[in-house]
């Protein structure tokens, strides 16, 4: 019970931050929320080991990234209905919609190896040797990737315009 | 850019991030079917292992193989034996026996008109279905993790190799009150090969004879398919599929085909089908010169029906799809896709203006409602749309929001739909999910 009080605790805290880095990472929303919860399924499920993690972000972001490459290398979701069929309009998602296209296009031009050390270092705020644990590669690579991805996102126009605030 | 700008910046980004309260009761219910799943494997992978050891060393070899036989070049392409009167058909090495005289994706919206195998389905219109289903099928999908209705499912081992089996479930289809019938459904998941086998049928002796027949066939690999897993079906998707089983591919363009480029027209022998992993299958592939390349086969324009209070000279259309609880679907594309080519909204708003009305007081019925449906929401500057249209795309597949008449959803409308939201290939089957008993 401890246990389970635990990893609600944890997942209640951290599921704001598994599902927009989802969302960074690439994902529609609908699609981050799933990877977000497909993530946290798997926390639950070797809690004991996630608990005793000498870095406890660093490892389930660890299996956040596993879970979505895996879901692209696949090309697969599964659909998680919702609880109910709504039978009258719902409020207008024409926003939300917009807000996470322009996320998607804000990093869709940075190589998938860059985007996830981008997300992990500026968005988990990760540090370079958590990142390494993570992504398995040497801090060194690390540094490249971020110093590379920083000098494209510095010209990239769907950004600037973001920044900008002119986006609809 | 500096790492705190990157930082300001990402955190800006996420913060538009629409973010729910955390689902984590039913996390938490998931989470412990998925500990009970594990130990359930876990106890049997344990227990066939005893068995292996006993039944003495050269099972032990056997097992320990690799799972995947080493291919070799030039060996004949005739799979294993099928008992009398049967052909196998499956996904990896896990096959059914199914009766010979079977065809292969005779449905109609989903619904087998003849007794029949689906596998690898591509278009399939929707329409409405008028009658109750009599015939059987075997359905044969890609399942890389245990499919939602299988939490009542219990361990069994096919040669060797652990399996979940659903319990055999027969309901009264109570869409046809004046009529009702029974229909049967057993389903069988091999984690190992990836492989779901779903047999329904009015019959509940047929589903379990069927389902019986499953075998893990090793040293032997079905031609595989994508579509289900959500690829797109090209050439270099299947042969990637192809040559990870050990299979040769050899393409021969079309260059006939109406599909765009690089995407396959047929495969020989068809998937399903079991090999010696070494054997060669032929594709043959669109080289997309073909007709209206890249826009699938469009079914012709129809005229427009002459009052139509849509207007397409809009911004954008945001569609939003919908599903019922429980029933297990999956789609390969996002719940809400903003459309903004005009040409794409044109068309859609052409398709839904030309749509049938419904006749007024018109009785009919609405079988396999399984609850997909779209919301089209056109945006022409203000935060109150134009105009909303509400489409269902199974049961009664009706189109409500044009005037004060119900429509009829057609194959154009569905066709420029999923066009428009960037669906590629544009199948209705895409549309209205991928049904998993």
């Amino acid at each position: 019970m401890k246990d389970e009080a635990d990893f609600s605790a944890y997942a209640g805290a951290r599921w704001p931050a598994l599902v927009r880095s989802a969302a960074l990472l690439g994902c529609p929303v609908a699609e981050a929320e799933d990877l977000a919860q497909a993530t946290l399924v798997r926390c639950y499920r070797e809690w004991p080991r996630v608990r005793r993690a000498r870095d406890r972000d660093a490892y389930v972001y660890r299996i956040l990234l596993n879970c979505y490459r895996d879901s692209h290398r696949r090309r697969w979701w599964a659909e998680k209905p919702a609880g109910e069929v709504p039978d009258r309009p719902e409020p207008d998602a024409t926003d939300e919609v917009d807000t996470a296209d322009a996320v998607a296009r804000a990093l869709a031009r940075l190589s998938p190896a860059n985007r996830e050390a981008v997300v992990l270092r500026y968005y988990a705020q990760l540090g370079e040797q958590q990142i390494a644990d993570v992504l398995r590669i040497a801090p060194g690579t690390v540094k490249s990737r971020l110093s590379r991805a920083l000098a494209q996102l510095s010209t990239d126009a769907d950004l600037a315009d973001l920044n900008g605030g002119s986006h609809p | 850019m500096n790492d705190d700008d990157a930082t300001t910046l990402l955190n800006r980004l996420a913060e538009r991030v629409p973010v729910g309260a955390a689902p984590v009761e039913e996390v938490i219910r998931s989470g412990q079917k998925a500990r009970v799943r594990h130990r359930r494997t876990t106890v049997l992978a344990v227990a066939a292992g005893v068995a292996i050891v006993l039944i003495g060393g050269f099972a032990v070899r056997q097992a320990l193989q690799p799972a995947r036989v080493t291919p070799v070049a030039g060996r004949p392409d005739t799979g294993p034996a099928a008992p009398a009167g049967t052909r196998l058909v499956g996904i990896g090495q896990a096959a059914i026996a199914v009766p010979e005289d079977w065809g292969t994706n005779q449905t109609r919206c989903g619904q087998p008109q003849t007794n029949t195998v689906v596998i690898d389905q591509g278009v399939v219109p929707l329409c409405a279905i008028m009658g109750p289903q009599t015939a059987s099928d075997v359905e044969l999908q890609i399942a890389p993790e245990a499919p939602s209705n299988f939490a009542t499912a219990t361990p069994t081992s096919i040669d060797g190799v652990v399996a979940m089996k659903t319990p055999l479930r027969c309901t009264s289809e109570g869409s046809f009150a004046a009529n009702p019938y029974q229909l049967c459904t057993e389903s069988l998941w091999v984690q190992q090969e990836r492989a779901l086998f779903t047999v329904t049928s009015p019959h509940a002796s047929t589903v379990r004879r069927l389902l019986a027949s499953v075998r893990v066939h090793k040293g032997y690999v079905a031609v595989p398919f994508t579509y289900s897993a959500g690829a797109t079906r090209d050439v270099r998707s299947f042969t990637e599929a192809a040559r990870a089983e050990g299979l040769q591919v050899q393409t021969r363009l079309d260059r006939t085909s109406s599909s765009p480029a690089g995407w396959i027209v047929d495969v020989d022998p068809a998937v399903g089908s079991m090999l010696r992993p070494g054997a060669t299958v032929q594709v043959t592939v669109s080289s997309g010169a073909g007709p209206q390349s890249g826009q699938g086969t469009a079914p012709p324009a129809t005229t427009t029906a002459a009052a139509c209070p849509l207007t397409s000279n809009v911004q954008r259309v945001l569609v939003t799809r919908t599903a019922a609880a429980g029933n297990g679907l999956t789609f390969d594309f996002p719940r809400r896709v903003t459309v903004r080519d005009p040409a794409a909204i044109s068309q859609v708003v052409s398709a839904l203006c030309a749509a049938p009305p419904v006749p007024r007081g018109a009785v009919y019925h609405c079988p396999n409602d399984i609850g997909p449906y779209y919301r089209l929401a056109a945006f022409d500057g203000s935060p109150k749309p134009a105009w909303t249209v509400d489409i269902d795309a199974t049961g009664c597949r009706t189109i409500g929001g044009i005037g004060n008449l119900g429509r009829w959803t057609t194959g154009r409308m569905w066709h420029a739909l999923a066009a428009a939201m960037g669906v590629r290939p544009p199948t209705y089957q895409t549309l209205a999910g991928h049904p998993s008993r």
